[in-house]
């Protein structure tokens, strides 16, 4: 629904009935009417055609007039004129009831065809011309019947008080009046008009559209009403037009439907009297009035709705790119700076997955609250979608200044949120972007306050940085990264390395961790730190997993083969699933086919997963676990020890094996306290009958102390770096090195 | 003062031997009224077969000696003209200056009348006016021009009466004759139209033209809203006396932050509304009117042109320099847009005098932004009391605008 176009149309029907109320005499009403309905609606012509003839138009040359064509319009025959100059023009008409019987007929040039607004305010003239034409007429037929002069009299009263009220009704919803005082208005309005009935106004309860509510009653707080009048006014809501009963015809209920957008969403009754059928155009009139009040108060609320974030009540990102446009205009031409800040939150879905999103919100609500109040009157702020607010900072001396205000809402936002009675941190990211004054570009705006928003995130958080064009540079080159990657899966440009790990007790190889590398053109090896990240924002992970786990398999298998063949045990092999392989549905049939497919024992194969997977989803996970565990491979929680280290989920979750992190195993040796964690580690695994792994091992003093406390298995460059497939295979196969102890 | 033409002679070669149309501008600024005027007629012709001239005479000149040195260089060729308050030609804007538009050649063809009682029957003036144009509303490209007596009060009903006969199909185009835009008091106005060879007050003067090619009307303003809208609550007279329910004048005031000598002198506050309009909201934009001389002090009530029932919205409006040059260059590329690519012979401006008070010394940059959109064609123009404009709707009457005709 256009805003403006409905807030428009209830000025110009206030305006309407102002001129065409004062006119004088009923032959030229029809006259001004049709001129000020062209001009209302910016349209050429204008006519008041009754009894298949024209009373007055303006739009056709003075000698020219269609008046065929005209009727024919009226009578819905035609949709369109063909006006000299012009060519096709639309067609819109409204009945004139009363003693006038015809109609308003409206045509616009260009195409552009009248809107529902439009339409109502069409009706709206024609109902002003009736009143005023009537009014007119009586007033004539009073000079001419001296015997009636006193009842005329008293029927010109009301006309004009009729007038008078709808006036009033109208400057109310123009000046946007409470929604409830205007609806009060009509009913007391109508009651005064209608002698005294009881009038009341029904409407549709949007949450249950089969009853009606009660919004309105002319004798205010005395709001309930008898089953006649709910009846009655249901059926002109059901019948869409005026429905009448009583028991007698001294007391009668008449309700007339209210609309909203064409379609009948109420109604507005009075009981309690005789009413006749002027009565009953009168009470059709308030009802219009209802209709436009109901109208103006939905697109107010739509409007608000449209452009305003309805959690935090700030400017919505499409009022925000408005306002945007709009500063940068005024900033363009009266040379001045403006500034854009992006803010992020720091720690936002921390809070929202441990303290629920109900937390969320209100935190967010907070934080609008505490934005507003790092900004001038006339800055704006925006919530762009999830923990994303923006800032406009108009006429902007110097860059220091938008420095300034970023610095502050760090800070503000850096002090504890009360949530749920517990304090809570969370902190932001700023991106700082101003532009050189006059100069005048949103997107560009806003792409770079993006960027130095990104870019405070990368430099530790919690700090604002200002945009600068060597950003543009890195940013280029993390989109160049993602465009290679996306093709290295195509190409399939992942080699698999293995990093041996080594019985401590024997120092003989008993398996080994599969490692994906990135060969990259022009780029070399590149290390999974560098791309697995990436791959997991963009989705590529899964299948660059998927790729690993089967090579592994089939490399594993076909080194078995061989040690089989040399009476040597079999090797297991280690592979890394990420979160997003745990989570996809099928992973159990994917790690089952890897197996099959390569001829792999799988009690050979053991699938790494992190800690911090069995505190995501827990159901979820426990359950593809599960599952994974009857193919009969084996699991292991690795980096063990630096995330959410818990008993209970090793007790719950089908592991087999403790992959110690290389954090404890560095400092083995010379700090007492990390010692004493690792040998706890190993302890609590022999608890939990789990076999565990010391990762990152670089020296014999940790492999020593690792082996007295107990740990079987062990990995690091104290053994052997990862080496690629054919290195692996020379260090098993090649004469000599065969059972070699890595370590001796 | 300039008297330099050579801009005007320049633009006046003759067109090409076949071309069926031409339109030739003068101006001249002769101390001598008559030799003025002749002078500028002399400029104008620079073809044969001259159907119409169009006269924009300062009000500070004796019409009566302009028109007879007109009249000496030219005939009888139909005429029409009014007084103005400052005048534009291809070189630039001037001040107590002759300007005279020639339109010759068979590919026009031109009616003109004139009616009285712009000022007591203002829409059977326009009605009359209009007549001498219901022979050729089935014309391809047809136009009325119309230039009225500035000091008539409803402009707006002259245009009704016009359209009331005319109908859609017809454009109009034109301007209200101005007074000595420096003076203050309403009583001490004087205007005056030219048709033929008579000098007349209180007319509407009309000339309707067809041509072999096509005209382009455009009419732009380069004010804009300050606030939030206003709610007409008590009007009538022609004055607006409560906004929101407060006195009208002093929300106007002090809604654009007047200086305190506006809440009660009259000549402060005339100086100061006529830079800052009234702006009514319609279907496509705003309306602007200007803020009426009979604002009073004593009842706070704020005089407007034209009517603004109870229940309108307005806006205080205001504009500067840089916002009144953009708008020339909108208006020269709309109404070149109307054109539908023929490449056009001319322009004629119809530019309100109040526009230069926010001008100031910029004056010349607007006509320079004129005169650059022109690409050297011919410009005549002149610094109206109000303008007239019909391209769509039904409403042609605009207030501190400005409305350019192309002829193409």
């Amino acid at each position: 629904m256009d805003a403006l176009a409905s807030a428009l149309s209830t000025q110009q029907l206030a305006e309407f009935l102002a001129v065409v109320s004062t006119v004088a005499d009923a032959g030229d009403a029809g006259q001004v009417a049709a001129e000020r309905a062209c001009r209302a609606l910016d349209a050429e012509v204008g006519a008041v055609v009754a009894d298949g003839a024209v009373l007055a138009a303006v739009g056709f040359p003075a000698h020219r007039m269609p008046t065929a064509e005209l009727v024919e319009a009226v009578a819905g025959r035609r949709t369109t004129l063909t006006v000299s100059g012009l060519g096709e023009c639309l067609v819109q008409t409204a009945p004139i009831g009363g003693t006038t019987s015809g109609h308003l007929l409206i045509a616009r040039s260009g195409g552009e065809r009248f809107t529902v607004d439009e339409v109502s305010l069409v009706r709206g003239m024609a109902r002003v011309v009736e009143l005023t034409v009537d009014r007119l007429h009586t007033l004539e037929a009073e000079r001419h019947q001296a015997v009636e002069n006193a009842r005329l009299l008293v029927t010109v009263q009301e006309r004009q008080r009729l007038l008078e009220q709808l006036s009033s009704v109208q400057r109310a919803i123009a000046r946007r009046a409470p929604l409830q005082q205007i609806l009060d208005s009509v009913t007391a309005g109508a009651r005064e008009l209608l002698s005294g009935g009881a009038v009341t106004l029904w409407l549709r309860d949007t949450e249950d559209p089969e009853s009606l509510l009660t919004v309105s009653h002319s004798d205010g707080a005395e709001r309930t009403t008898g089953n006649d009048t709910a009846g009655v006014a249901n059926l002109a809501l059901l019948g869409n037009g005026l429905a009448v009963d009583g028991p007698t015809d001294a007391y009668r209920t008449v309700a007339a439907p209210v609309h909203v957008d064409g379609a009948a969403v109420g109604s507005l009754a009075v009981s309690g009297g005789s009413y006749d059928k002027r009565d009953a155009e009168v009470l059709q009139a308030f009802a219009e009035h209802v209709s436009l009040a109901v109208t103006d108060a939905r697109t107010l609320e739509a409007m608000h709705q449209a452009f305003h974030d309805s959690l935090t009540g700030l400017a919505s990102r499409k009022l925000f790119m408005d306002r945007l446009d709009h500063t940068l205009l005024t900033a363009a031409r009266e040379g001045q700076r403006t500034a854009v800040l992006f803010v992020d939150l720091d720690r936002f879905k921390h809070v929202n997955d441990s303290l629920g999103h109900a937390a969320g919100d209100a935190l967010l609500v907070e934080v609008a609250a505490r934005l507003l109040g790092c900004l001038r009157a006339n800055d704006t702020a925006a919530r762009l979608g999830g923990d994303e607010f923006a800032v406009i900072l108009s006429d902007v001396t110097e860059p220091e200044t938008a420095m300034g205000v970023a610095q502050r809402i760090i800070e503000r936002l850096r002090s504890p949120f009360r949530l749920g009675g517990s304090e809570v941190f969370v902190g932001a990211s700023v991106g700082v972007a101003v532009t050189e004054p006059g100069s005048a570009a949103a997107d560009e705006l806003i792409g770079n306050a993006d960027l130095a928003m990104y870019q405070a995130k990368k430099d530790g958080k919690d700090r604002y940085v200002v945009f600068e064009p060597a950003m543009q540079a890195s940013q280029a080159r993390a989109v160049e990264l993602e465009a290679d990657l996306r093709r290295a899966v195509h190409r399939n440009e992942f080699v698999v390395h293995y990093q041996p790990i080594v019985d401590l007790r024997t120092d003989r190889i008993c398996g080994f961790e599969a490692l994906v590398r990135w060969q990259r053109p022009d780029h070399g090896l590149v290390p999974p730190l560098e791309f697995i990240p990436l791959a997991e924002e963009i989705g590529l992970i899964t299948t660059i997993g998927t790729a690993v786990l089967r090579e592994a398999c089939r490399q594993t298998a076909a080194w078995n083969a061989r040690r089989a063949h040399m009476g040597d045990p079999a090797l297991s092999v280690s592979v890394n699933l990420s979160a997003c392989q745990v989570l996809e549905a099928d992973i159990a049939a994917v790690v089952a086919e890897a197996v099959d497919d390569a001829g792999l024992d799988p009690s050979c194969l053991i699938l790494e997963i992190t800690e911090s997977m069995l505190v995501t989803d827990t159901a979820v996970t426990m359950g593809r676990l599960n599952r994974l565990k009857a193919l009969g491979v084996r699991l292991a929680i690795d980096d063990f020890g630096i995330g959410y280290s818990s008993l209970s989920y090793l007790r719950h979750f089908p592991v087999d094996i403790v992959k110690i992190d290389k954090s404890f195993v560095d400092e083995l040796a010379d700090e007492p306290i990390r010692g004493t964690l690792a040998q706890a580690i190993v302890t609590l695994g022999h608890t939990l009958d789990l076999v565990t792994v010391a990762e990152g091992i670089e020296a014999p003093a940790q492999s020593d102390a690792l082996r007295r406390a107990g740990c079987e298995l062990g990995q690091g460059y104290h053994f052997a770096r990862p080496l690629d497939s054919a290195a692996a295979d020379g260090l098993l196969f090649q004469p000599g090195q065969e059972g070699r102890q890595l370590a001796a | 003062m300039t008297t330099d033409t050579s801009l005007d002679a320049l633009s006046a070669v003759p067109p090409p031997s076949n071309a069926t149309r031409w339109l030739g501008v003068g101006h001249s600024d002769l101390p001598g009224h008559r030799e003025a005027g002749a002078d500028a007629a002399q400029r104008a012709l620079t073809g044969t077969d001259p159907r119409l001239l169009v006269v924009f005479c300062s009000v500070h000149r004796d019409p009566a000696e302009v028109l007879a040195g007109i009249r000496e260089v030219a005939g009888d060729v139909p005429l029409i003209g009014c007084s103005s308050g400052g005048e534009i030609a291809t070189a630039g804007p001037g001040r107590e200056r002759i300007v005279v538009t020639a339109f010759g050649g068979t590919g026009f063809t031109v009616s003109t009348t004139f009616a009285t009682g712009a000022g007591t029957r203002p829409r059977e003036a326009g009605q009359a006016v209009a007549q001498c144009a219901l022979g050729i509303v089935d014309d391809p490209n047809p136009l009325l021009m119309l230039l009225t007596d500035g000091i008539a009060q409803d402009q707006e009903a002259i245009v009704a009466g016009a359209y009331s006969v005319l109908g859609a199909g017809v454009p109009l185009i034109g301007g209200a004759a101005c007074p000595d835009p420096d003076l203050v008091d309403f009583a001490d106005f004087r205007t005056f139209q030219f048709y033929g060879d008579q000098v007349l007050n209180d007319t509407v003067v009309g000339a309707a033209i067809t041509s072999d090619g096509p005209f382009g009307i455009a009419v732009r303003h380069g004010f804009r809203k300050v606030g939030d809208g206003m709610i007409v609550t008590r009007s009538g007279n022609g004055k607006v006396y409560t906004l929101d329910d407060k006195p009208a004048l002093s929300s106007y005031l002090d809604r654009l932050g007047a200086p305190t000598e506006a809440y009660r002198d009259s000549a402060a506050l005339t100086e100061f509304s006529r830079t800052r309009p009234l702006g009514v909201r319609r279907r496509n934009g705003e309306e602007v009117r200007h803020v009426g001389a009979n604002c009073s002090f004593e009842d706070g009530s704020l005089g407007s042109s034209g009517e603004l029932p109870e229940g309108g919205v307005l806006w205080p409006m205001e504009g500067d320099a840089a916002s009144m040059i953009a708008s020339a260059g909108d208006a020269w590329q709309a109404c070149l847009e109307e054109l539908g690519g023929t490449t056009p012979i001319g322009f004629l401006a119809f530019d309100c005098a109040l526009r230069c008070n926010v001008l100031g010394d910029q004056v010349p940059d607007e006509v320079a932004r004129m005169t650059a959109a022109s690409g050297g064609l011919p410009i005549a123009g002149f610094y109206t009391w109000g303008e007239i404009c019909r391209t769509r709707g039904s409403n042609g009457f605009h207030h501190q605008s400005l409305a350019v005709l192309a002829v193409g």
